[in-house]
């Protein structure tokens, strides 16, 4: 199986946007015109989130669901506000072929059970949000806004009990940075017993990552990429400030070219 | 020549519209019992669960009308929409699946821990016959899969392709009329719409 590589899509009020840290939301354009043409470009998969869905109850992912379906076909997965039966039944009637929670899991758990018992376990993914706090890896809900007291280990012993059916770990640290993947939760995860599908994202950087993720990345079947594709993607951008905060070196690369140089090694 | 894609509560509907949409077919929903005379290839897309499939089936009265259906007109179950076509399955014990085809559904066991289960993303099929659905279709081609159960099947003749998985599993069948895929042509990019062009050009 081809390890996936995953365009990540933060959308708030039918905008594509990309903050640091989760934070400092920059509005960047038509989240749909960034699936296209990263479909075109040969992506695995697009996993696209409402980022402040789970703190207003907003719903703005079935518009961009609508327009999605109609050209790009490839799998996606939705996350964002989740918080009943009936939102998963809309969203995947829109097209949407997994979900992905974290907020409402973390305070309500059985709700996992329940949607795997309606849904199936393949439909399930779980977003985990972590933050490293005094050497400690700590969990966030509400796109890393609250922290949560609970453990790591046991949370993603809990979620695969459950029955749900991959994981996304984001690392909040190293989000929007284009630094690098992170390293320490890397390397503290693939020591764990994960059974479920393992989908890494935070700080991609390919002059960094390409030969790293070999190594790290044993436990990974994915890698999921937000900013380090947005970069390459001037034509679709709106907002010019966003360059100069950002600190891409690979200007002259197409996705094409990303895509083909990451499945070099991973 | 109509193709209709039944609603039976399991998503997925959108995604197998667009696709068909793709070559100017525009698709009919199937919604109740007096559409499926409207149709001559029935779709059973589907993502969810074989018992929550199965049930609605039953609650609306669909199982007759699609066993009478399969009887000269095709039927392409998809995912879900396939596993369906068998007796049984392991996910929801003492269900009855539609019994277009003999064999039943099971749980994926892999010894190697690498392997996860579930069998999510991108995997090769190795092409055992084209066949109709298959034509033009390449055996190192990719295809997504998303599932945590596989077809046993009685009759390995009607076997179109397997995949690996640590172990080899089927991941197509063709019997007459009768098509079936684990994974997702929909969600496969330029080789899986292949197969809905070729599906069009059944009739």
């Amino acid at each position: 199986m081809r390890k996936r590589i995953i365009s990540k899509l933060d959308i708030k009020d039918n905008n594509l946007v990309k903050g640091i840290q989760l934070e400092g939301l920059r509005v960047l354009g038509d989240p749909n015109q960034f699936a296209k043409d990263y479909y075109l470009s040969g992506i695995d998969e697009i996993f696209v989130q409402d980022v402040i869905a789970s703190l207003y109850q907003k719903k703005s992912i079935t518009k961009f669901l609508k327009n999605f379906s109609k050209d790009v076909f490839i799998p996606i997965c939705v996350g964002g506000g989740i918080n009943n039966l009936n939102d998963v039944t809309t969203l995947m009637n829109e097209g949407a072929d997994k979900i992905s929670l974290n907020s409402y899991a973390l305070k309500n758990p059985s709700f996992i059970d329940e949607l795997v018992k309606n849904f199936g376990s393949s439909t399930i993914c779980i977003n985990i949000e972590v933050k490293l706090i005094n050497n400690t890896f700590k969990l966030f809900v509400n796109n890393g806004r609250d922290p949560i007291n609970k453990n790591l280990i046991d949370w993603i012993s809990e979620i695969q009990d459950r029955g749900a059916g991959e994981i996304h770990l984001v690392s909040i640290d190293n989000d929007g940075m284009e630094k690098g993947v992170d390293i320490n939760l890397l390397n503290f995860v693939k020591s764990l017993d994960i059974n479920v599908p393992l989908i890494y994202s935070g700080g991609f950087n390919l002059n960094k990552d390409k030969n790293l993720l070999n190594k790290i990345g044993e436990n990974l079947d994915g890698i999921a990429i937000g900013s380090y594709f947005h970069m390459q993607s001037k034509h679709l951008i709106r907002d010019s400030l966003w360059f100069r905060e950002t600190s891409s070196d690979n200007n002259s690369l197409t996705i094409k070219d990303i895509i083909n140089n990451i499945r070099k090694d991973f | 020549m109509n193709i209709g894609i039944l609603n039976y509560n399991t998503g997925n509907l959108k995604s197998v519209e667009a696709a068909l949409n793709n070559f100017g077919i525009n698709s009919i929903i199937i919604n109740s019992k007096i559409d499926f005379d409207r149709v001559d290839i029935l779709i059973l897309p589907g993502v969810g669960s074989f018992n929550r499939a199965m049930s609605y089936i039953d609650e609306m009265d669909f199982r007759e009308l699609i066993l009478k259906f399969s009887k000269n007109k095709f039927i392409l179950g998809i995912c879900l929409g396939y596993q369906i076509l068998f007796e049984e399955s392991d996910e929801s014990p003492g269900v009855k699946g539609l019994g277009l085809i003999e064999g039943s559904i099971k749980k994926i066991i892999t010894k190697n821990k690498r392997l996860k289960i579930p069998h999510t993303g991108w995997n090769n099929i190795e092409i055992v016959k084209n066949g109709k659905l298959l034509d033009q279709v390449d055996s190192n081609e990719l295809f997504y899969f998303v599932h945590s159960y596989y077809a046993s099947i009685k009759d390995p003749r009607i076997i179109t392709s397997n995949f690996y998985h640590g172990s080899k599993f089927c991941s197509s069948i063709e019997n007459d009329n009768i098509y079936g895929m684990q994974f997702h042509p929909e969600k496969s990019g330029r080789q899986g719409l292949k197969i809905y062009e070729n599906l069009i050009n059944l009739i």
